[in-house]
């Protein structure tokens, strides 16, 4: 084995999978006690926990203080080709004010200063969790009536699309990472400090910006996903 | 909601760092001296720069310092390219390392995200890509081995499988990607030039010809201080 045989080791890994097909496991389930699955895959203690460990890396499984190795709950995954929100996710809505925007939403919204923008923000969900909680700035010359239950069931792309029978003619997403702030962490139900990921979202009509989102998630929760065609 | 005085440091510095105020190759001013600036205990400036470092802002120096980190390149997440044409078209130089080579099974995994059979022949390839001669990405490739004849022989520090997919008229049609954030521990830390600890992002992606078979499986661990995911969508009328 080369030098690099720590990093390229993925038997063991690949035998757990295995196991896991073979034994129909599933999200939830509990792998064997660490004693006994070393006898099962006839391994040292030390090289099973590393390679659980690396499975735990991947989002497969879940250590549990305590408890055990149990297979992980699968992600959520967010198809950033498609910004409408699936079936299955729904919103709530917190809060909507008039502020005035600075800094990067005004930078964003490509606004003057002094501009009312109202400020949205909602709970992003599944029936079983809380995804993600999403920050929208809108400005208020772009809006000139707002559907209150539509927020609660749809992205907003959808709302000001019905509402001035106008097309979305561009959009811009930026994902990066972060850690959840205090607010954060009670609205999405992890702790504070946790790692959550950052989507900015901008989109356009017109060539004109006429949304910025923050739409903010756990980061070990989603999975962004993209299907690319070649032209 | 009021914001908490971490965020409000951080939105400062990370504008300063935005508008070219503070400017790659800097060293960030010291702890005294931004705490005085911004009127705060070094405690919530830690919390402030630490969150700038996972944005691959601010990059710390073993011994040396925080430092601003230079501008990172966009992941073009709707353009259809390599890591070698993504870093191309940033004028930045693409090199390739081979750490690892090996003809094998698909084996379970890999025949499924394939669509092909277990005891079918893969060919492994463990690469660090690198630009401008520092670590971008960590890459495990898993190519099918039929589609190219003696793919075990290819040199694949001078050739892209892009290339070789060109030259032998196989057609890409698709390629779907995923991407998660994960905290890098070693030894893929290390070889990345990162703190273990740090975040990085996964993208993993499969590849597919126009005769709708999957040609090759990569995960790539990412500098998140490197490349930053970036979508441009554009809507026809």
């Amino acid at each position: 084995m080369s030098k690099y045989s720590n990093l390229v080791n993925s038997a063991l890994v690949e035998r757990i999978e295995e196991y896991i097909e073979n034994n129909h496991l599933v999200s939830g389930n509990s792998l064997p006690p660490e004693r006994e699955f070393c006898t099962i895959l006839n391994v040292s203690r030390m090289t099973l926990r590393d390679a659980i460990r690396k499975l735990c890396e991947a989002g497969t499984l879940m250590n549990i203080q305590g408890k055990g190795t149990f297979l992980a709950p699968s992600r959520i995954i967010r198809d950033v080709m498609n910004i409408h929100t699936p079936a299955e996710e729904y919103y709530k809505l917190l809060s909507i004010q008039k502020v005035h925007a600075e800094g990067s939403i005004n930078r964003a919204l490509n606004l003057s200063t002094h501009n009312e923008v109202y400020q949205i923000k909602r709970i992003r969900m599944t029936p079983s969790e809380r995804t993600s909680i999403e920050t929208s700035y809108i400005p208020v010359s772009k809006l000139k009536t707002l559907d209150l239950a539509a927020l609660e069931t749809v992205s907003m792309s959808h709302i000001y699309g019905s509402d001035t029978n106008q097309k979305l003619s561009q959009a811009n997403i930026k994902i990066s990472v972060s850690k959840a702030s205090f607010e954060e962490s009670e609205w999405l139900g992890i702790t504070e400090g946790d790692y959550v990921t950052v989507e900015k979202h901008t989109v356009y009509r017109d060539e004109l910006p006429i949304e910025y989102c923050i739409s903010v998630s756990s980061a070990h929760r989603v999975k962004y996903s993209a299907t690319i065609y070649a032209e | 909601m009021k914001e908490p005085l971490y965020i409000k440091t951080c939105n400062t510095l990370r504008s300063q760092i935005k508008s070219g105020i503070l400017q790659y190759g800097q060293s960030l001013p010291s702890e005294r001296e931004l705490a005085e600036t911004y009127q705060i205990d070094r405690k919530t400036l830690r919390k402030a720069i630490s969150i700038l470092i996972d944005e691959g802002l601010l990059i710390r120096l073993q011994g040396k310092g925080t430092y601003i980190a230079q501008q990172q390149l966009k992941y073009d997440v709707q353009v259809m390219d390599d890591l070698e044409q993504l870093l191309n078209r940033n004028h930045v130089n693409p090199t390739s390392r081979i750490l690892y080579k090996e003809l094998r099974p698909a084996g379970l995994r890999f025949s499924k995200l394939l669509g092909i059979q277990r005891e079918d022949k893969v060919l492994r390839l463990v690469r660090m890509r690198l630009g401008d001669n520092e670590p971008v990405a960590l890459q495990d490739t898993y190519i099918v081995y039929d589609i190219i004849p003696n793919l075990d022989s290819i040199d694949f520090e001078m050739y892209s499988l892009y290339s070789l997919l060109e030259n032998n008229n196989i057609k890409i049609f698709k390629i779907e990607e995923t991407f998660t954030f994960i905290q890098l521990s070693n030894p893929e830390a290390r070889l990345l030039n990162m703190e273990e600890g740090a975040m990085g992002f996964i993208a993993e992606d499969i590849t597919y010809d126009t005769s709708g078979r999957a040609i090759e499986y990569t995960k790539g661990i990412i500098n998140n201080q490197k490349l930053s995911i970036n979508v441009d969508l554009k809507y026809t009328p």
